[in-house]
């Protein structure tokens, strides 16, 4: 999108960091969007962090005074939004997520549920292992670390496929599936994890 | 209005409290009569109320209403500290939905015991300062506090009469005031052990961004745990619980401890000969290590937990920042230089560090200081109670601030009117593991069930507390949400608190608004003469016009000293509301002032 006055490409549809101009009105619920990011898995981490700092310093309520109160709350609105579209892009999953929700949005089907075979049986095993009243610390930190490796090691390969995705520029149903199966693997995995470390805090 | 305003910075310390604010380029603690810190101690006589130093002094005279780091029972409740509770001079009494202090004339909840040390602070900067105008203030928490505590905070500084700016993370405020001195890029780590709390924070400073990663903590553990084990100590075998006793000893210990991080042994020979009381024995460095390891390990098994948060290793932290009193101890340092494999900075004097980054907030936020931004998370997540006392989380943990979220909600029964909702805080998976915060009703219009779509949004603000505000789709309708905190006082109590604190007699307060009114009037002047070029350019001649004529108004009345308060409101919104379409003009510009840093036009 380019800027009305300067009609330069903007940095995001609501600010221009050439002629430094805001709306402050901007509301949308797309998290790409909002930090002017095309809806795509790959990042370029430098830019994605400077943008972020740059619309931090615009948008963040400290940088205001004397403010009407409609005009406080539209600030706090727009900050809290660049605050929430950085978090979910920054984590490689979420980000994976969003951009197959917004493949299935544009007509994509996908088996949003669909796990590996014999995948819950596993799961089934690491549960009952951590819920066994006689399990110390010292075993459930193995598991932890165990799990740990498990979810590394997905998550390296959902960075694989989009790779192949990118390489290949096309949509290959196979493959999005692939990514959608193991990202609802990995929150099995987290799952797991937060409830080892609830355990160990207990 | 010509003369600059003073906004101060308070560290509300557990166990003494600092003022600070700029004086030119530089934070500076205010100090009088040579003191730079008022211990954080209240003692009620019945007729009298002695702070600080005077408190400190008279301990003996009145050990069962002396009251010493209030700041450690915000936000809990009796039931939870019971055990603590026992060897305390001081009377404490309440349930498992309130703790109170017992004071001669009432008891009083922890941090009303504070607004006597605020309003202190604010005293000697007015007194110091010379200037009985100051109000405004930053104002400091543990990092890990929560939003009740938090809330209590600001309540006990609205009622010392000050005008609360900002509530800001105590490790935060010390990595700014670190920050401006070593102007680094990079990642820290500031370890926060003070009198009563401790936390630990992981900063990125870049670009005068200071960020705020992870942090993690424990608002029940500090310096005065350090003592309660000496005393227990030195009690070893005996039921002591003269209140007397029981004062003089955690002072001893207090100075024990102290004097234990410069020498390897201390004897404790304490006589107390007309309370039968009687102490001697020696103190080695080493058995004082013994006795407070296990809590200095807590603080490390925190630290490895924020790391992790922040998804950093050990090796990407360029400096480790110590913070707060009980910081000095050797085994302290030790510990945490041996965690971080870096020997930790020491460069500020950490009983002040956070006090001076209260100051430089303040000054961020007066517009003073353009080059610096603060980034800060939520300490814990914020969740709500679902179906068999399970909590859902909405906002996770280390969550940048402000920050947002939105939840919708329907109802499961025909014509049901209202929804509740309970808000908890905390990381475990259970109600009865997480912190009650809030519950609340939404008022839904009677329909079918299933049909209303309510949207409920928490929202967090820049200082670190929870809105909520709901809106039902369907009808169009905003749902009504009112919180009632679970824990303490409600908001009804906590403004009753206020207003009687506030020098409450009727004439007292329409001075108070009177004032408030002129200040207000004297804003509106200032901030429209300097836009008239801008003015005629942007609006039509005759609106401008209009304007002038209520500028003379307002000037007029303030020339005469007007008492009045319904001529001054007169004239107060008048103005406004001429003025608001005018400001929505020009704020365009004003968001062009609000850019820093050369390095946005390069993007």
């Amino acid at each position: 999108m380019d800027c009305k006055s300067c009609n330069k490409p903007q940095l995001t549809s609501f600010f221009c960091s050439c002629c430094n101009v805001l709306d402050l009105s901007f509301k949308s619920e797309d998290k790409f969007e909002t930090l002017g990011l095309k809806k795509e898995y790959q990042i370029d981490k430098e830019d994605f962090e400077d943008r972020y700092l740059t619309l931090s310093k615009v948008t963040h309520p400290d940088r205001y005074q004397n403010l009407t109160e409609d005009q406080k709350t539209k600030v706090l609105n727009l900050s809290a939004q660049i605050n929430g579209s950085y978090f979910s892009l920054k984590n490689d999953l979420t980000r994976a997520q969003l951009v197959l929700d917004h493949l299935i949005s544009g007509g994509l089907v996908l088996n949003k549920k669909l796990l590996p075979d014999g995948f819950l049986f596993e799961i089934l095993e690491i549960r009952e292992e951590m819920d066994e009243p006689s399990i110390d610390d010292d075993r459930l930190e193995e598991i932890e670390s165990e799990v740990e490796v498990l979810r590394k090691n997905t998550h390296k390969e959902i960075e694989a496929i989009f790779q192949d995705l990118t390489k290949q520029n096309i949509l290959d149903i196979k493959h999005v599936q692939a990514v959608q199966t193991k990202l609802n693997t990995i929150s099995y995995y987290d799952r797991i994890l937060e409830q080892i470390e609830g355990k160990l805090d207990e | 209005m010509s003369k600059e305003e003073i906004i101060i910075g308070i560290d509300l310390g557990t166990t003494n409290t600092l003022v600070a604010c700029y004086e030119g380029q530089i934070p500076c603690v205010i100090q009088e009569n040579e003191s730079r810190m008022i211990p954080s101690i209240v003692t009620y006589t019945g007729d009298e109320i002695f702070v600080g130093d005077k408190a400190k002094q008279n301990f003996s005279k009145y050990p069962e209403t002396t009251f010493f780091s209030a700041k450690r029972f915000f936000g809990k409740t009796f039931a939870e500290l019971e055990e603590n509770l026992k060897k305390m001079p001081f009377k404490v009494t309440g349930d498992d939905k309130s703790l109170k202090f017992v004071t001669p004339n009432k008891n009083l909840s922890p941090f009303e015991i504070s607004i006597e040390v605020l309003k202190e602070a604010k005293n000697r900067a007015q007194r110091v300062l010379n200037d009985n105008t100051i109000k405004k203030a930053v104002i400091t928490v543990p990092a890990y506090f929560d939003d009740g505590q938090r809330n209590e905070t600001k309540t006990a500084a609205m009622a010392a009469g000050l005008e609360v700016l900002r509530i800001i993370n105590e490790p935060t405020a010390a990595a700014l005031a670190y920050g401006l001195d070593f102007k680094k890029e990079g990642k820290i780590a500031v370890y926060d052990l003070g009198g009563g709390t401790f936390d630990i924070s992981i900063l990125d400073l870049k670009d005068g961004v200071f960020r705020v990663l992870s942090t993690n903590g424990d608002t029940f553990l500090g310096g005065d745990d350090f003592d309660t084990a000496i005393v227990d100590y030195l009690l070893e075998g005996v039921d002591e619980k003269r209140p007397e006793v029981l004062i003089a000893l955690k002072y001893a210990a207090e100075e024990i401890k102290i004097r234990l991080s410069e020498k390897d042994s201390v004897p404790v020979k304490i006589d107390l000969l007309d309370e039968d009381f009687y102490i001697d024995k020696i103190i080695t460095r080493d058995l004082f290590e013994s006795l407070i390891q296990k809590k200095v390990k807590q603080t490390i098994r925190a630290s490895k937990k924020a790391l992790k948060d922040a998804q950093l290793e050990v090796g990407d932290i360029s400096e480790v920042v110590l913070v707060g009193g009980s910081s000095r101890i050797p085994l302290v340092r030790s510990m945490v230089g041996e965690f971080f494999d870096k020997q930790p900075f020491i460069g500020l004097n950490p009983d002040e560090v956070v006090a001076l980054g209260a100051a430089t907030q303040a000054r961020i936020i007066s517009g003073k200081e353009r080059d610096l931004l603060l980034l800060d998370v939520i300490p814990l997540s914020i969740g709500l109670e679902t179906l068999g006392g399970a909590v859902t989380k909405v906002l996770l943990r280390n969550t940048t601030i402000p920050a947002s979220v939105t939840e919708e909600f329907t109802t499961s029964v025909d014509d049901q009117t209202g929804i509740n909702l309970n808000v908890y805080q905390g990381e475990r998976e259970l109600i009865e593991d997480c912190r009650p915060l809030g519950k609340f009703k939404l008022s839904v219009p009677p329909m079918k069930a299933g049909y209303p779509r309510v949207k409920v949004t928490f929202h967090i603000d820049e200082n670190g507390m929870l809105k909520v505000d709901a809106f039902e789709e369907r009808s169009g309708q905003k749902a009504q949400i009112e919180i009632n905190p679970v824990i303490g006082l409600s908001h009804a109590e906590m403004n009753n608190v206020i207003k009687a604190s506030i020098d409450c007699a009727m004439d007292d307060f329409q001075l108070r608004m009177i004032v408030e009114l002129r200040n207000k009037a004297e804003r509106i002047i200032v901030a429209t003469e300097r836009t008239y070029d801008k003015a005629y350019r942007l609006m039509e001649k005759s609106d401008v016009d209009e304007i002038k004529v209520w500028v003379k108004k307002a000037k007029d009345a303030l020339k005469r000293h007007e008492k009045d308060q319904a001529i001054l409101e007169k004239v107060v919104n008048t103005l406004g509301d001429l003025t608001l379409p005018l400001a929505d003009l020009l704020f365009s510009d004003a968001t062009k002032q609000a850019l820093v840093g050369k390095e946005t036009t390069a993007i």
